[in-house]
């Protein structure tokens, strides 16, 4: 596996029972390429935009978690499932993003 | 000349859209309610969209149908935002729609004779983007 992109995420903070745009939580952390999941394209069950998914891997164990946003080359990928992963005796991120196929 | 169905919907996501930034239920900047499905609303909450639901042509006048999407964040650990607060969020989200729909300045505007709530509203648990949140469907009428 080659790590050889980099990235940042966003999270929003409740404020008064609002939540508005997020805002940078963590940079510089360094990713593999964002590959897809599976070759086909789903509806997003919520507003029903056609959606892939693609999976990466980040090095360490940044503070991310599901709900916060991937960036990355300036576009904002909604992280759907983070899971610790354990290779060759490093700790790296697997992340589950939604490419969602519509203007944003 | 009778409205059409998308003149309708924005003049209606439009008014709503006032009356619940007025009520400080949603905020205004960033935009959260909306005249339309938005593909991705990323991190915001609350979230009112409208969708159309299709159109009752009747002999002398037309029903053009909307659903209000109402989405509310479930709970958020670092926020204190918790189960309960979110319920009361949904709450009275829904309230001021349901007030705004009954208010007689809102029931025979320009562009509809009337405007209401057709049936019971559906709540649902919801993930989105990961995130766990509340999603209340108000299917609305407006007759025009």
């Amino acid at each position: 596996m080659i790590f050889s992109g980099t990235a940042m995420a966003k999270r929003g903070a409740m404020v008064n029972g609002v939540r508005g745009a997020a805002s940078i939580h963590v940079t510089d952390m360094v990713i593999s390429a964002l590959d897809p999941v599976t070759p086909e394209i789903a509806a997003r069950v919520s507003t029903k935009a056609p959606t892939e998914l693609l999976q990466v891997y980040v090095e360490g164990s940044p503070d991310l978690r599901e709900g916060d946003m991937l960036v990355v080359n300036d576009r904002d990928y909604p992280i759907r499932s983070c899971a610790e992963w354990d290779w060759r005796g490093s700790r790296f991120l697997h992340l589950v993003v939604e490419d969602i196929k519509a203007p944003q | 000349m009778t409205p059409s169905r998308d003149e309708v919907r924005i003049e209606f996501g439009k008014q709503l859209r006032l009356a619940l930034e007025a009520s400080g239920l949603v905020s205004s900047d960033p935009q959260q309610v909306f005249d339309h499905l938005v593909a991705d609303f990323g991190a915001l909450s609350p979230v009112v969209m409208l969708a159309p639901g299709g159109t009752d042509p009747q002999p002398v006048s037309m029903g053009y149908l909307y659903d209000v999407h109402v989405y509310v964040l479930y709970a958020d650990e670092d926020s204190k935002w918790t189960p309960d607060k979110s319920q009361t969020r949904l709450d009275r989200i829904y309230n001021a729609i349901a007030t705004w729909l009954r208010d007689p300045v809102n029931k025979n505007r320009l562009l509809w004779k009337s405007i209401k709530q057709t049936a019971p509203s559906i709540v649902i648990p919801e993930a989105v983007g990961g995130a766990g949140y509340w999603h209340e469907i108000i299917p609305v009428r407006a007759e025009v």
